[in-house]
């Protein structure tokens, strides 16, 4: 027993590695973890929209809302421009853009490579993309009709990532 | 001429990273947007703080915590906003509460075993025939 005693650091020490690298092999510990709005209702915010419109959050309940933080100069954000294309063909669901920053090519842009957002918002400052915890673009929400967030994803959106986002949000695809 | 380059290179390295931010007027708002600006991580690039950040969404943040303190909001109030859109995780240092006590004892423990192996040490019996 006294032998056994004198490793007890060691067991101790062994122990706390362990759950360091429990923890680090935790996706959900690890970096900042799963986005802390999903299953919770989008926040307040308000902006204008590019068609001249005042857009609130409380003007995202009724529909499920497939909610896209672009700008034209992200290459993420021109690979995964078809799939917002497919997901503007789902009459189920609303898809908004939020142009993030300024973005004085965003009209060349959405011409040339056909516009899948029913509205365009803007945050020139970025303080709508603050609200909702965006780290860069592309940034990706889907809502369901309550306006409730279920489900988001960070980078470029690809068709089977949208597929889980309309399950998610209880769509029929 | 050997020194002249030499003191140019050791300027050059001592330079901070400028950013075009404008800062508050008021030198008290100021320093306290500096703290909050030391301990809030950058969103995109997470191994620094948003004061050295030169990321859109840093630059954002330090505009946004400057003007919720030209409101009147609280330290508090801001690091509750921040940590409401992106958790914990946002700030370096982490919150003391139930799912942090392991991380803020683990270094106590540490240090405590540390203590006693340096005092009683590690002694291996080895039999001698």
């Amino acid at each position: 027993m006294k032998d056994l005693a004198r490793y007890i650091p060691v067991f101790v020490l062994a122990a706390l590695a362990g759950l360091i690298m429990a923890a680090l092999l935790n996706p959900k510990v690890s970096g900042f973890g799963a986005h802390p709005l999903l299953g919770k209702p989008m926040p307040a915010f308000q902006t204008t929209s590019r068609e001249g419109q005042t857009v609130t959050s409380a003007d995202l309940v009724g529909k499920p809302v497939l909610l896209n933080f672009f700008a034209s100069w992200c290459t993420p954000c021109r690979l995964e421009h078809p799939v917002l294309l497919q997901a503007a063909q789902n009459k189920n669901i609303r898809v908004l853009g939020v142009v993030y920053g300024q973005d004085p090519n965003l009209e060349s842009y959405l011409t040339e490579n056909n516009n899948p957002f029913e509205l365009v918002l803007r945050d020139p400052g970025g303080r709508v993309a603050l609200t909702l915890g965006i780290s860069g673009v592309p940034e990706t929400f889907m809502l369901d009709a309550n306006g409730t967030v279920r489900f988001h994803h960070t980078g470029a959106l690809t068709s089977d990532l949208l597929a889980d986002a309309l399950e998610e949000a209880k769509v029929t695809p | 001429m050997r020194k002249i380059f030499f003191f140019l290179v050791v300027l050059l390295c001592c330079a901070h990273p400028a950013t075009a931010d404008e800062t508050l007027a008021d030198l008290a708002l100021e320093a306290r947007a500096q703290a909050l600006f030391h301990d809030t991580r950058c969103a995109s690039c997470q191994t620094q703080t948003i004061d050295s950040s030169p990321a859109q969404v840093a630059i954002d943040m330090r505009a946004l915590i400057r003007h919720r303190l030209t409101e009147g909001a609280s330290d508090v109030q801001i690091r509750d906003e921040l940590r409401a859109a992106y958790g914990d995780a946002i700030f370096l240092t982490p919150p003391v509460q139930k799912n942090t006590y392991a991380l803020w004892i683990l270094p106590v423990l540490i240090l405590l075993a540390l203590i006693w192996i340096m005092r009683h040490g590690l002694q291996f019996d080895r039999k001698t025939t």
